[in-house]
């Protein structure tokens, strides 16, 4: 038989902004336990909540790259439950009236595009953290992260396999990164997917039982998720065995999902208006105001350099996929780097120092106006290749300057060709057998003198230049 | 008075007005500066801050109600701290420190912020109304006590209960040193979201009500005792006599409003105690073996029976299947209450009603039930409170045992002065049955 397996997906991403959504902490994941914490984000009573507008600007950002509509009036809900990393036992987010709604990302994937629709995007304060410490049998609390800003962006239920899914949470992560809307750094919490799936006969109209697997934090993890979850489902379908519509797990030490305890299924989360923040109204003006700030998209980008620059669909959507690559790019080819020339060098070398670094096409930093330059001396002749690359190394790791490090080095290209033809007369000179056994058809004795000139030259010697001013001396 | 007398008779308090008192402050008080006590649920910096409860008895913020910062601003020092009911969801009879009993007879009940500015102890008391409940107590404790419109004092600081309506307002023996009081707190903060831009702070009025159109309020007569519903038909000829315009109105939509008020009490009671969960501050059992025993077991050692049955309440009323008929009904009647309020404030400018249907509650009868809503007195401040409405009460007549009886007046939002003017000419005006 035949099955389909149907996938919604609710995404959280942590807002970048500099200060928390309900306080005045500062919203840093890289900090100390307990470092940014007030008594709000302690739990204590007396303190009330105040929107900061830096989150709702980017709800609206994010809300605009995924093409929704933005309401226009937005009111806060309370959500009870107890837990010690939620300090005030309540987490204030947006029931009854989602910032953002009925929006959509276009997604690429082997099978061609594909519209997944957003049914809402709405804010929230995100919960602490617990540590325990197994060996002395105590639990700790980080409340850092209590009250940092969230938004959750709900799919519709259009994913049909894991590949669409990973399409989309590559391309939200794109959007989101470009507008500035979050960091989205998976691996270190800063987007975190809940899965929800089914599975029913293709064809069906009906959906089948629904499980929903939590806070997933990578995309391995999730395809791994998708692919056993789809296999456990169509095993029970199979057997005839019930499925429950639950929350569930993921192991990834086993591979496999497990049931969460039946209270954390059964809560009921007690919604009700805060009374504490009224409205937040958006109007046009807010909107467009937040529209003119968003800097060029990716896909408009990467149309862009594939139209404007002839640069291949392979690698500008590598170029585009990192936010801080396209922008050295783009700062590059407007200070004069030819562009094929730069997105080469960028998709190569820098990729590949950054690699060795350790750093991500993200983190990795670079002067583009010293690419430019760099770029500027390999064009002339004045560099060669081999040495172009070392120079970029330098640039890479201490920030040289290219063309004082090029001297410092001797790296000048040797572009005297009345040098170069005294050196290779005195090459000729002392090797009268490979002379001679290139006069007699052996071509092999010409790499040789070749290599001793270059060797000589201790490698910026113009290729193409020596070869030919060999065969020219040879000749004669 | 002198200082030592002062300070003896405070110790000496046989009324359980004060959980704390601080007598060094009260001594080195500058001989210009206010004596003021706080109740028992505004955040004050460095010292214990229980709301009458168990669950509080160490908690000591690094933080202060911006209201308590600005009385202090404006010369006042606080010298102690009022009882309250427990998270102020009730009277004084479920405080963890004990009911707080009427200076005039003790077999009845008052709140510790009337029982301290009755007896002396201080000229005004810095409270947070919930429900009308504390304006009421100041009354029948035989104080005047001054609520400005929801939104003027900042409510940084509160303990919460009733975070929608909740406010805080002044108790003082008479209604210019309370509203001076309230006038010194008030003020836009940009610490609480639902504090009002550019409200009216002015509370200085004249005692004049020429004018004046005051309606009695038909249905809180009615449901008042004999001799209370006479102590304020005495008081509308005593305000018609100075020159206001007496008439009469009777409620329909409002009529509801106890029953939405008690909805959202609930609801929002509790939620704003679940935060005390034994994990960060405050009391903790000293039995668990995991986290829900400790949930469990230091809420159910530490907090009352009351707060407990209104917590439940509460998630009664939120729990998915009910929030449509009660939580989200209760706030469709809340904004019909404000609908008839505003048609009501069209053709008139102020109403008069009793606080409750007698005098003080007898102690013995307070323990009647839990639920502070089965008490009659919950409806009488249910409308005003709802709708974030300006309220002045005063004591005006007397019962058979000598306890006063006490009187409401509220007007529009941001019309504040109006209840004040026709305090102050209540005050000032000649009676029957003499002084409270």
């Amino acid at each position: 038989m035949a099955y389909e397996v149907v996938i919604g997906l609710e995404v959280h991403v942590e807002l970048a902004t500099e200060s928390k959504i309900f306080c005045s902490c500062a919203n840093n994941s890289a900090a100390a336990a307990n470092e940014n914490v007030c008594p709000a984000c302690a739990g204590m009573p007396g303190l009330l909540p105040v929107t900061n507008r830096a989150v709702v600007e980017k709800a609206i950002a994010a809300g605009l790259v995924t093409n929704c509509h933005i309401n226009r009036v937005n009111t806060f809900d309370k959500k009870n439950y107890y837990y010690p990393d939620l300090s005030n036992s309540y987490q204030i987010t947006q029931l009854y009236a989602p910032i953002c709604t009925d929006g959509y990302v276009e997604i690429e994937t082997e099978a061609g595009s594909k519209r997944i629709g957003i049914k809402q995007i709405h804010m929230e304060e995100d919960a602490g953290k617990l540590l325990h410490d197994d060996l002395a049998g105590i639990s700790m609390v980080d409340y850092n992260r209590c009250s940092v800003p969230l938004v959750e962006i709900v799919s519709k239920p259009d994913f049909r396999s894991a590949a669409e899914v990973i399409a989309y949470l590559e391309k939200l992560r794109a959007l989101l990164r470009y507008a500035g809307v979050g960091h989205c750094r998976m691996e270190a919490g800063l987007m975190r997917a809940d899965i929800n799936l089914s599975v029913r006969e293709k064809g069906d109209e009906k959906l089948g039982v629904r499980t929903e697997i939590k806070n997933m934090n990578s995309f391995a993890a999730i395809q791994k998720a998708i692919a056993y979850e789809t296999e456990r489902h169509i095993d029970a379908i199979e057997w005839d065995e019930p499925l429950v519509q639950e929350t569930r797990g993921w192991d990834a030490v086993k591979n496999e999902s497990f049931a969460m305890r039946e209270k954390e299924n059964a809560t009921d989360y007690l919604y009700f208006p805060d009374p504490d923040l009224p409205p937040v109204i958006i109007d046009e003006e807010w909107i467009e105001r937040v529209r003119a700030a968003l800097p060029e998209m990716p896909d408009a980008k990467q149309a862009r350099y594939q139209a404007d620059f002839q640069i291949k669909r392979k690698e500008a959507a590598q170029l585009v996929a990192s936010p801080n690559l396209a922008a050295i790019f783009d700062a590059a080819v407007a200070q004069g780097a030819e562009p094929r020339e730069a997105a080469n060098w960028l998709l190569t070398e820098a990729l590949a120092c950054a690699k060795k670094a350790g750093q991500s096409a993200d983190e990795l930093q670079l002067d583009p106006q010293k690419l430019v330059v760099l770029l500027a001396e390999l064009k002339e002749g004045r560099l060669t290749r081999p040495n172009a690359k070392l120079v970029f190394a330098a640039i890479f790791e201490e920030d040289a300057e290219p063309l004082a490090y090029i001297r410092a080095h001797g790296l000048d290209q040797v572009a005297d060709d009345s040098a170069v033809r005294e050196l290779l007369t005195q090459i000729i000179a002392a090797n009268p057998k490979s002379v001679a056994d290139f006069r007699a058809g052996k071509t092999k004795a010409l790499d040789f003198l070749f290599g001793q000139a270059m060797r000589e030259l201790k490698g910026s010697g113009d290729p193409k230049l020596i070869r030919q001013l060999l065969n020219e001396l040879l000749a004669q | 008075m002198d200082k030592e007398k002062q300070l003896q008779r405070i110790s000496a308090d046989r009324c359980n007005s004060l959980v704390q008192f601080y007598p060094a402050a009260l001594q080195e008080m500058p001989a210009d500066a206010v004596a003021i006590v706080v109740d028992d649920n505004l955040i004050q910096r460095d010292t214990v801050c229980a709301a009458g409860s168990h669950m509080l008895y160490s908690f000591r913020p690094p933080f202060q109600a911006e209201a308590i910062t600005r009385a202090q601003a404006a010369g006042y020092t606080v010298i102690g701290r009022a009882n309250i009911g427990e998270f102020n969801m009730a009277g004084s009879e479920t405080s963890w420190f004990g009911p707080t009993l009427h200076p005039q007879d003790t077999a009845h009940l008052t709140s510790g912020a009337a029982a301290a500015v009755a007896q002396g102890f201080a000229e005004a008391a810095l409270i947070v109304d919930a429900g009308g409940a504390n304006l009421r107590q100041a009354a029948l404790g035989g104080c005047s006590a001054f609520r400005p419109t929801y939104g003027s004092v900042s409510r940084f600081g509160i303990i919460a209960f009733l975070s929608s309506s909740e406010q805080i307002g002044g108790v003082a023996r008479d209604i210019d040193t309370a509203a001076a009081l309230v006038q010194a707190v008030a003020g836009h903060d940009e610490k609480d979201a639902t504090s009002l831009p550019k409200p009216q702070y002015d509370y200085a009025a004249a005692a004049d009500v020429a004018g004046l159109r005051i309606a009695l309020v038909e249905d809180l007569l009615a449901a008042a005792g004999a001799p209370a519903r006479a102590a304020t038909e005495q008081a509308a000829e005593a305000l018609a006599a100075a020159g206001a315009q007496i008439s009469r109105i009777r409620l329909r939509q409002a009529a509801l409003a106890p029953q939405a008020l008690a909805v959202m009490a609930a609801a929002e009671g509790c939620n704003n105690i679940s935060r005390f969960d034994g994990v960060k501050y405050g009391y903790r059992t000293a039995n668990y073996r995991n986290i829900e025993e400790l949930y469990c077991r230091s809420r159910g050692e530490a907090i009352g029976e009351t707060a407990k049955c209104l917590a439940m309440l509460g998630s009664l009323v939120l729990a998915k299947d009910n929030y449509e008929p009660y939580y989200r009904k209760a706030l469709q009647v809340r904004y019909l209450v404000k609908q008839e309020l505003d048609q009501i404030f069209t053709s008139c400018d102020l109403l008069l009603a009793p606080v409750a249907p007698a005098e003080a509650p007898l102690a013995a009868d307070a323990a009647a039930s839990p639920f502070p809503f089965c008490d009659p007195a919950h409806a009488f401040g249910a409308a005003a409170t709802l709708a974030g409405l300006p309220v002045a009460v005063l004591p005006y007549g007397t019962a058979e045992n000598g306890l006063p009886f006490g009187l409401q007046l509220f007007a529009d939002s941001g019309h504040d002065s109006l209840p004040l003017r026709a305090a102050k000419a209540l005050q000032a005006a000649p009676r029957k049955g003499g002084a409270c």
